[in-house]
């Protein structure tokens, strides 16, 4: 370090020389991830019911509890005496949560929010930051490597997810489309945008490589290139998908509770 | 949009070196198409002759006259006044401060030698003897962005674990990052950086906040390009138990 004395710096919580509104987006987001986390709570802990209706043969599921493994013969789970307390969104949804939660995109989110580290640029961090000691993605955020390895496994459960649609165009007279198809078309739809322009598919796809000359290196040197464009995005479709998965649950809770009506659009 | 002609605005300007340096007020007369830089040099040329600025091209290309305006760093030759008139509330003046993370030397001047020191210890790109280097664009892309940069170190300034936490030592900032990303992701270059980028230059105490790509003036993707990409070549190395099965079983020496 050269030589020379530090200024005289504002320390503390909170404090900076900003005078633009740099509160509102950390406090928006933080409000609506312990929404997001409310919610989840009281869905699989405390109301785990109406989570899917069936209109003419064709079934919704609620985006929280798909893909329903409960219902699967694989691995027995279908007669599985379960505790009562177990549900589909409790065995699967540690997939979305750890994928959501070592996302490259997340992490600047949460970090800002609910660690003040910083929570804004250029605004001091609290004091106990400084006493506990800065370590970054050392100690348990070291976990955050493990971003690729639920990047496979949403990879599998995004496959699922379009199955699932599937479900929702067969009617009893013939195949067509519901609202309730659209609901979880857009959620499919979402979460696989989400999930394309992830950076650790970037760099897996072709990131890793620095010559993209012949044969497969030069293709993947291209996916590289087409995630890249998805990847600028990745904040909102972090955001969209995750509003749509609360969206859409709330949806098939009116309907299979009997506040809202689904109908077929069409049937052929 | 309101005309800056002949409009008085006062400004706030930290002055003074050492212990003695505080902000100090000065009014000027405002012109059309004025940016901070030239309002700077109008008061040094009207009232403070000695007041130290640094500045070179006046075009965002030499990356010299990086302050904090208003709280916000930013360079001073690429901020036009009537941004700056617009977002400070009427009648407050306008604070302009050096870069708080650097050794201070005098008024706007800081020191940010520091920053060459941590260039010095990189690998430079190790290439093929003849100088025949051929590769194609999709290759030339990726690393001509990190060619962008100007080194202004408005990332470095903005940067929490250097400002904030000041682990000078254990940290290579973004700008240094931006300079390991462009060697290592280079198509001809065969050095392995990549122990060094864990260990030496710590680029697990970046936290991907991205305030760096937020304030970078070239517009250079320092988080998602950069960092993140190396992020995950250390990943690659170091975290993946799968990749270092794989490099065992097709016998792969690499350092760790």
């Amino acid at each position: 370090m050269g030589e020379g004395i530090k200024l005289p710096v504002l320390n503390g919580l909170g404090r900076t020389n900003r005078i633009d509104n740099w509160l509102n987006q950390p406090l928006a987001m933080g409000v609506a991830l312990t929404a997001a986390m409310l919610y989840t709570a009281w869905r699989l802990f405390l109301y785990p019911d109406s989570i899917y209706y069936e209109l003419e043969g064709s079934k919704v599921m609620s985006p929280i509890f798909s893909p329903n493994v409960l219902e699967w013969e694989l691995f027995g789970l279908k007669d599985w005496n379960h505790p009562s307390w177990v549900n589909a969104a409790i065995l699967v949804l540690w997939i979305p949560f750890g994928f959501r939660g070592t996302c490259y995109y997340m992490r600047r989110v949460y970090y800002r929010t609910f660690f003040a580290s910083p929570t804004a640029c250029w605004v001091d961090e609290p004091e106990i930051n400084k006493k506990i000691g800065y370590k970054g993605e050392k100690r348990i955020f070291i976990l955050n490597n493990l971003h690729r390895y639920f990047l496979y496994a949403a990879m599998i459960i995004i496959v699922i997810k379009w199955w699932d649609v599937t479900h929702t165009l067969h009617f009893t007279e013939g195949w067509g489309v519901s609202v309730g198809t659209f609901v979880m078309g857009i959620e499919a739809f979402l979460l696989t945008m989400y999930v394309t322009s992830c950076h650790a598919l970037r760099h897996l796809a072709g990131g890793a490589l620095d010559r993209w000359t012949t044969g497969i290196s030069r293709l993947r040197g291209k996916v590289f290139g087409k995630i890249s464009v998805f990847n600028r995005s990745h904040g909102f479709w972090f955001w969209t998908s995750l509003g749509f998965v609360f969206l859409g649950d709330l949806w098939v809770l009116a309907v299979s509770e009997g506040h809202l009506s689904d109908v077929a659009l069409f049937v052929i | 949009m309101m005309s800056l002609k002949g409009k008085m605005q006062d400004f706030k300007i930290l002055r003074g070196e050492g212990d003695e340096a505080g902000l100090k007020d000065f009014s000027i007369e405002l012109d059309e198409g004025m940016v901070v830089l030239d309002c700077v040099h109008r008061i040094q040329h009207e009232q403070q002759p000695d007041m130290a600025v640094r500045w070179n091209c006046k075009a965002g290309k030499c990356g010299s006259c990086s302050a904090e305006i208003n709280g916000r760093p930013r360079l001073m030759c690429m901020t036009r006044m009537s941004d700056v008139v617009a977002e400070t509330p009427e009648g407050k003046p306008i604070e302009i401060r050096p870069m708080k993370a650097f050794p201070h030397v005098k008024d706007l001047v800081t020191d940010v030698s520091w920053n060459y020191e941590v260039a010095q210890r990189i690998k430079p790109i190790n290439g093929p003897e003849e100088m025949n280097w051929e590769f194609n664009q999709m290759e030339a892309d990726r690393v001509q962005q990190f060619r962008e940069c100007i080194e202004c170190f408005l990332c470095v300034n903005t940067c929490h674990v250097l400002r904030d936490h000041a682990l000078f030592d254990d940290f290579a900032g973004p700008r240094n990052l931006v300079r390991l990303a462009q060697y290592e992701m280079h198509p001809l270059d065969i050095e392995d950086r990549v122990p060094e980028i864990k260990k030496e230059f710590g680029i697990e105490y970046c936290n991907i906040t991205r305030c760096c790509t937020e304030v970078c003036p070239a517009g250079i993707q320092i988080t998602d390009d950069a960092i993140i990409q190396l992020k995950e070549r250390v990943v690659d190395r170091y975290y993946d138990p799968l990749q270092r099965i794989w490099r065992t079983i097709t016998r792969q020496k690499v350092r760790y």
